[in-house]
């Protein structure tokens, strides 16, 4: 109803139908997370859901590399990558991309009454006339043809009295593409017509499969259109190979590695912390055989070699995104010519609001009181004094910690004075952080916000950070409406985050398989997390946000003997699985911690601004598995509602 | 052009009807009546087979009993008691009645599940000596319900010679009751399909043979933020023409849904208000005619585009979704679904004071009246 729209909310790549505004809205530093060699063998790509693997695959696809190559001023970062990769140049399109989704129908197929053999053949089959078909179309469009009605021009070449080639082409329909879709449409009609049977007269009959991915082969020897040959390499990308069942998953990914095909070929799925996902060797040599990219992995620590993607790249990335998405509706609706995430106040000392000097001093009278009049803390009390506004709070809460830490320190003969550079030694980035944090908790501050929050809460997930920058944007619509300035004091940026935070917590069990468990999961971990952070020295700064297991006992919980023999292991099984697909916990598997080996399970970030935790990695506390399935063990979680905080606009 | 159901049958239980009427109508005493149901947690479960029994007993009746795949470990406690005390209520009802149990199957997609149902149920000898089925959605799924009531349709509609012709009565039950409705919550909710029996008016070849424009008309109801969300994903429809109760009982359950519902409709799937259909929330046949309406406006309007497909889906009241059921049987229209995996009703409600709103629905679908 609302007469503006909200450029974040439009959010996946398979909702934003328009080419042209998709690739708008792509940050091309995006694509260096791919490797260089993608082209000759099997690329697979694996993340969390929302992570852009399929946003990644769409740049490369006919219709986004023509508009690229078309429109290059709109889009010359893009051209440029793509440029250097040989995909596009002013006057050719190179590669000839088609998007298959493994979502529909295959895994179905399994559930129809035929052997296992039957079964992936027919497989096989469908696969097969939808790359072809994706492949016609793609060819036509390319080359300004229409679909279907120039589907004749359109012709596979082969090397004559090639008989595989013979056989091959015998199979999909023949060469041409009139007898290619009307093989593809027969194959639909088949198989749909058992998938839909109702009656059980109507389940005679499944049609013939095929033996191997014939498309693959076929495409590798060329395209023609008309009388011409097309100069571009067939590029095939799977998308959504989780939907697959595991034996189809197995067969597929063995066509796709063989590196006699000349077609280029993608495979993108849903990283799964607890499957053998990772036991690759069936693929032979990884580097020569495949290539495998773990997106959520590459955007937090950068790209293997370091180079073409650096750490901390993502973050650029995002905001790169969140530029181009809101640009053209902030300055149609309010004139802005600032960037969106420079509307968000990031003013630190906008913290504290009215209650700065006060804060201070009992701050000051706490840690008076704890240094006792010790002369030793002297020096870092008179440092504290001369500081002001939010630093002041910050530092005295530091300075706090720091005292506790000091004080459990086995005392020396003589006792000094402790310096300020000492002070500033023994504290770093993670303890002041912690302090802020602990400051706003405490005294019910403002504390999340500012636009490098905002990145940080997106888990270095895109469909989390649109979210987020949508929330915030509507927010922003509010003042548009009044006719003022779209620019959000940090007050409201925490309420807004706080509400997501809220959101995200309260969707689980509505949105994610065995949710109540996943629930018990993430408030065990909290738990851990706000038991350390009370502590007084601040042992874990900036404090806890996840928990680890040993691989040996994650090894144990992926065996089903054990889990059918130790109760609660099923469950908490499911409920690991289902978090991590869901990305609400990351997994980091093989984090080595003296001489130790973990599975180490963080939370996303977007769930610690509701429980008050901080957003910076590295702090976790180890469980063993038995103290794990435990918690699941227990009554189910119950989501406690927060109160919704409402506050008055002045108007 | 006139629609098979334009001249409706239907019963609604109130002070001086009831829809034993109808049952007795369709009772052929040399022949079985079969009462095709579920029982899980819903309340609603029970109560027309309970006044069934209670008031007119058909005699040859035989319960076919659908089993439910059961809750996850980790589901609503409360919930799960409610499915054990209906199982056991639905134990003693049936102590003297023959029941014929159909174990849920083993599927690989749980979409599957219901067109396997649907199979077993019109094989030809489970339905040789009946000539009378009556379909109570009050406790089923729409997963499930959708493709066992369009399979009993397509039996019902094949040539007399047909060896899976269904020469029987077909009618449907469900008990309505709208606030049980909005307290029912979905868990779980994470991928939306094509109903079972529907594939092929999705994908007419879409994928292989190109696609036109998608068109989803949602029948909302509380509590389907996440459903809406999924099939939406799913769908990726061009256009979203959302139906809403009106005329309801409650005479503002539109405009709540709304405001429930204000960031999927109005940001997320960019809805315009001139597009909201309006249906009735107590007459399925009232929506059945709406939607064929609106599947021909949209097809007269994009003609020169390629083909049009009007997508449905069923987030409201169980008789909302008979309404949908169908306009899509007769439109050969597909319906989207986004299956819950565990459900959660609001403890807070007093189920009792609740029940009293619950009103027997009966509608004759196939036999007698129509030919």
């Amino acid at each position: 109803m609302s007469v503006y729209v909200n450029p974040f909310y439009a959010r996946s790549s398979e909702q934003m139908s328009e080419v042209s505004q998709y690739v708008q809205t792509f940050g091309a530093g995006a694509l260096d997370m791919l490797p260089d060699q993608v082209w000759d063998r099997l690329l697979i790509l694996r993340s969390s859901p929302g992570a852009g693997k399929t946003s990644l695959m769409r740049m490369f696809a006919v219709d986004s590399l023509n508009w690229v190559r078309t429109n290059v001023k709109t889009t010359e970062p893009i051209f440029k990558e793509l440029s250097e990769r040989g995909v596009i140049d002013a006057n050719h399109v190179h590669k000839l991309g088609v998007m298959i989704n493994l979502d529909r129908d295959y895994r179905s197929l399994l559930d129809l009454p035929l052997s296992k053999e039957i079964g992936d053949r027919l497989f096989l089959r469908l696969l097969d006339v939808r790359i072809l078909v994706a492949m016609v179309r793609a060819a036509l469009r390319l080359t300004g043809r229409r679909y279907p009605d120039d589907v004749d021009e359109f012709q596979l070449l082969g090397s004559p009295g090639d008989p595989y080639v013979d056989a091959a082409l015998e199979r999909v329909g023949g060469p041409g593409g009139v007898g290619i879709l009307a093989y593809a449409r027969e194959t639909e009609h088949e198989v749909l017509r058992l998938l839909d049977a109702l009656l059980s007269t109507d389940m005679k009959g499944a049609p013939e499969g095929h033996s191997e991915l014939y498309s693959l082969q076929l495409l590798s020897k060329g395209i023609a259109i008309g009388s011409e040959q097309l100069n571009a390499q067939a590029l095939v990308m799977f998308d959504d190979g989780h939907k697959l069942a595991s034996t189809q998953r197995a067969l597929i990914l063995d066509h796709l590695r063989r590196r006699d095909v000349g077609t280029a070929r993608w495979y993108a799925e849903r990283f799964e912390a607890l499957s053998d996902q990772e036991l690759l060797s069936s693929l032979g040599e990884a580097g020569r055989d495949h290539v495998l990219v773990n997106l959520d992995d590459v955007a937090r620590n950068g790209s293997p070699d370091s180079r073409r993607f650096q750490r901390g790249r993502h973050d650029r990335v995002l905001e790169d995104i969140a530029r181009r998405r809101a640009t053209r509706q902030l300055a149609s609706y309010a004139d802005e010519t600032q960037d969106f995430l420079a509307l968000l106040e990031d003013d630190t000392d906008a913290m504290l609001g009215d209650e700065g000097e006060d804060l201070v001093q009992r701050l000051h009278a706490r840690v008076e009181r704890l240094s006792d009049d010790n002369p030793r803390y002297a020096a870092w009390i008179a440092d504290c004094r001369d500081r002001t506004g939010w630093d002041a709070v910050v530092r005295w809460r530091e300075i706090e910690v720091l005292i506790n830490r000091d004080r459990n320190r086995q005392p020396s003969l003589f006792e000094e004075q402790l310096s300020t550079a000492e002070a500033d030694a023994r504290s770093n980035t993670s303890i002041r952080e912690g302090a802020a944090l602990a400051v706003a908790k405490e005294f019910d501050l403002p504390y999340y916000g500012g636009s490098s929050t905002v990145v940080r809460l997106a888990s270095h997930n895109v469909e989390q950070f649109l979210n987020l920058c949508g929330d915030l944007f509507a927010e922003m619509l509010v003042d548009i409406s009044l006719g003022r300035r779209p620019y959000l004091q940090l007050r409201r940026q925490h309420r807004v985050i706080r509400d997501a935070s809220e959101r995200f917590w309260e969707a689980i069990p509505r949105t994610v398989h065995h949710g109540r468990d996943v629930q018990s999961l993430v408030s065990e971990i909290v738990r851990i997390a706000q038991k350390e952070d009370a502590k007084p020295t601040m042992p874990y700064p900036p404090g806890v946000t996840g928990t680890a297991i040993l691989m040996g006992e994650r090894a144990r919980l992926l065996q089903p003997e054990y889990r059918e023999r130790t109760p609660g292991a099923e469950r908490l099984f499911n409920a690991l699985a289902s978090a991590v697909a869901h990305n609400i916990i990351t997994a980091e598997l093989d984090y080595s911690v003296k001489g130790n080996r973990y599975m180490v399970l963080y939370l996303n970030r977007l769930l610690c601004p509701r429980f008050y935790l901080p957003l910076g990695y590295g702090s976790f506390r180890e469980r063993r598995l038995s103290e794990m399935i435990g918690w699941v063990q227990r009554l189910p979680a119950h989501g406690a509602v927060r109160p919704a905080q409402t506050e008055q606009l002045p108007v | 052009m006139k629609g098979r159901w334009d001249d409706y049958v239907m019963a609604i239980e109130s002070h001086d009807a009831s829809p034993t009427e109808l049952w007795d109508a369709a009772c052929d005493p040399a022949l079985s009546t079969l009462w095709i149901m579920g029982v899980g947690f819903d309340p609603r479960g029970l109560v027309g087979v309970q006044q069934l029994m209670s008031v007119t007993s058909p005699p040859r009746l035989e319960i076919c009993l659908l089993e439910l795949p059961p809750p996850s470990a980790g589901s609503d406690p409360a919930t799960r008691t409610m499915a054990t005390d209906n199982a056991e209520m639905f134990r003693q009802l049936t102590e003297h009645t023959t029941v014929r149990s159909l174990p849920y199957p083993s599927v690989h997609e749980p979409i599957n599940a219901g067109p396997q149902i649907a199979r077993d149920i019109t094989d030809p000898s489970f339905l040789s000596d009946v000539g009378h089925v009556i379909v109570d959605i009050s406790s089923l799924p729409s997963t499930v319900y959708f493709p066992v009531i369009t399979s009993l349709l397509r039996a019902a509609d094949l040539p007399v010679d047909h060896p899976a012709h269904f020469r029987g009565e077909l009618q449907v039950v469900a008990c309505e009751n709208p606030a049980i409705d909005a307290a029912i919550t979905e868990q779980g909710v994470d991928a939306a399909a094509v109903v079972g029996g529907f594939r092929s008016a999705f994908d007419k070849g879409a994928q292989a043979a190109g696609s036109g424009t998608t068109i989803w008309a949602p029948t909302i109801g509380e509590n389907c933020g996440p459903s809406l969300q999924a099939i939406h994903a799913f769908l990726d429809p061009d256009d979203t023409t959302p139906v809403l109760p009106f005329p309801a009982r409650h005479p503002r359950r539109a405009d709540q849904l709304i405001l429930e519902h204000q960031l999927e409709l109005f940001e997320l799937f960019q809805v315009t208000t001139t597009n909201i259909i309006y249906a009735d929330e107590g007459n399925p046949f009232d929506l059945y005619r709406t939607l064929r309406r609106v599947k021909r406006d949209y097809e007269h309007a994009l003609a020169p585009l390629p083909p049009t497909t009007l997508a449905l889906s069923a987030h409201s009241s169980k008789l909302l979704s008979l309404g949908v059921l169908l306009a899509a049987y007769e439109e050969g229209l597909p319906i989207v679904a986004a299956p819950a995996r565990d459900y959660t009703i609001d403890s807070a409600i007093d189920l009792d004071e609740v029940s009293r709103g619950n009103r027997v629905v009966c509608t004759w679908l196939a036999g007698e009246p129509f030919s």
